[in-house]
């Protein structure tokens, strides 16, 4: 029997060197990433930690404005906490270029503030730092730690060209993920294979589910990278009930977006 | 899709052009432009970015002149318009010098949609990320309206969209649109269709008419709110029909 050896190229041996190099790298990274800080404001938390029976949160984008616009901005809301992650010292990491480098605006304060509405055992969080997937653990870790939710509702966005269907879909649309202990409402469409989710909304629900904590992802379509009224108001008719919010007429989303659109000078495109 | 997408030249198992696709979104990321084609003027309406505070802003334009009646409004890659219409704009004049006459829209679309099409097709170079409304008259007077977009694909039209939300306003157009409209209807009829999908406002829109041997013009900021007004009138005028009607309704 002939038995060929294949020779072992010095290209090899580079490739090898490169890959254990990356993951060193990688290492060094997440290792680099600091967990954000948590502070509650006087006289809120009990033991160090603030029990509600709903958190609502909005992430960075569609999610964040959603919140900003039909709820802080729309009703009383009491500030209780503020949860800070710093940047890590590379910013460039932070875009994570994957063929799709995201547009979602954030602020540059890098918080996430979370409000009780008048009921107390209802929260919202105004998620609108983009946080990157090797600091999404130590956020949701803190999160976690430091409120203690029975039911989690995370909101987030798609963009259109990343959704993968087989009709032409248009804003608004509403798609969701949910853990298993979530019980199944028929007005929630779920998210069609193969679609993916990532990040921090992916990050919230996997410890939800470890945790067997219903929790629900709601995913509104977003169409231009500019975002519109309708992607924000795909989530009214879901999101409002849950958090008791009577809808008193047409939501002002426009303040909240013009906010965002100043902050974009991107003369890359006309 | 990873492996077919790095490639202009590489189609993807089920047919398609990643990169061509790719920059039909990058032509998404531009702000609107409508094109209507009226008896005797085409309007070229589109949403005006606003400027930088230090930006000149008459140097960002989003309507363009390729010949002295040929005007093309695009959405999309800044550079890559550039690029493009000053590509259209030697062929005008090349044309002029060999034939001692001026280029006809056909022929300028049919040029633009080539040049396109030949960056979807050679290797090293990547599409062109600009959708086009190229607005003109021919010689004999009839107005014209094309569209090209990155693929290089063209075609004639009686009034289209291209950029941001263009699926809105052509539904409207689709609605709204009557053949051989005046100057004035045409220019409203584009007004209104932008201001479906843009901030209400003069500011954020800008106009520009190309008629049968006349320069380009573009309307003043008077001009367009003169029509932005109009048209907020009578949105009012038939919101209020509308509740009058059902309070109608309700009493029978």
């Amino acid at each position: 029997m002939d038995i060929r050896l294949h020779p072992l190229e010095p290209s090899d041996w580079n490739r090898a060197e490169g890959i254990e190099l990356e993951a060193e790298e990688e290492i060094n990274r997440i290792n680099e990433c600091k967990p954000p800080s948590f502070v509650f404001e006087e006289g809120v938390s009990k033991e160090g930690k603030y029990e509600c029976d709903l958190l609502c949160i909005g992430l960075c984008g569609a999610g964040a404005s959603f919140v900003r616009s039909a709820v802080i901005n729309s009703v009383q809301v009491k500030k209780i906490a503020v949860m800070h992650q710093e940047f890590s010292s590379n910013r460039l990491d932070e875009e994570e270029i994957h063929n799709r480098v995201s547009n979602k605006t954030s602020t540059d304060k890098g918080d996430c503030t979370i409000y009780a509405l008048e009921d107390p055992t209802i929260l919202v969080a105004e998620a609108s730092q983009k946080i990157t997937s090797l600091q999404t653990f130590n956020w949701t870790q803190t999160l976690i730690k430091n409120i203690s939710f029975k039911r989690l509702i995370i909101l987030d966005s798609i963009l259109q060209s990343q959704y993968q269907v087989d009709f032409e879909a248009y804003p608004p649309l509403l798609r969701s993920i949910t853990t298993s202990k979530q019980q199944l409402t028929k007005s929630l469409i779920p998210l069609e294979a193969p679609n993916v989710v990532e990040g921090l909304a992916a990050s919230l629900l996997s410890k939800c589910e470890v945790l067997s904590i219903p929790a629900t992802l709601l995913l509104s379509l977003e169409e231009n990278h500019i975002l519109e009224g309708d992607t924000l108001r795909a989530f009214e008719s879901v999101v409002l009930p849950s958090l008791k919010i009577r809808n008193k007429g047409p939501i002002d989303y426009k303040t909240v977006l013009a906010a965002l659109k100043g902050r974009r000078v991107n003369s890359l495109f006309l | 899709m990873s492996r077919y997408d790095r490639a202009i030249t590489i189609f993807s198992p089920d047919g398609h052009l990643f990169q061509v696709e790719y920059a039909l979104e990058a032509v998404r990321r531009g702000s609107t432009a409508v094109g209507v084609r009226g008896k005797d003027c085409v309007i070229l309406a589109v949403e005006r970015k606003t400027a930088a505070k230090l930006q000149d802003s008459r140097t960002v334009r989003k309507i363009l002149e390729v010949d002295e009646h040929v005007a093309l409004a695009f959405a999309g890659l800044t550079a890559d318009a550039r690029v493009l219409v000053n590509k259209a704009r030697v062929e005008a004049q090349s044309y002029r010098l060999q034939f001692e006459d001026s280029v006809s829209i056909d022929y300028l679309t049919r040029y633009i949609a080539q040049v396109q099409q030949r960056y979807t097709q050679s290797g090293g170079v990547r599409p062109f990320g600009i959708s086009t409304l190229i607005a003109g008259f021919d010689d004999d007077g009839t107005p014209q309206l094309y569209q090209t977009d990155p693929s290089g694909t063209f075609s004639a039209w009686k009034s289209n969209t291209c950029g941001r939300n263009s699926k809105t306003v052509r539904e409207f157009l689709e609605k709204h649109f009557v053949d051989d409209m005046n100057e004035r209807d045409s220019v409203k009829l584009a007004v209104k269709s932008l201001l479906e999908v843009v901030e209400s406002g003069s500011k954020n829109v800008e106009i520009a008419l190309v008629k049968l041997k006349e320069p380009l013009r573009y309307l003043t900021d008077a001009e367009v709110e003169e029509y932005v007004s109009e048209i907020e009138k009578e949105k009012k005028e038939e919101e209020e029909a509308q509740k009058k009607n059902k309070g109608d309704n309700k009493q029978e």
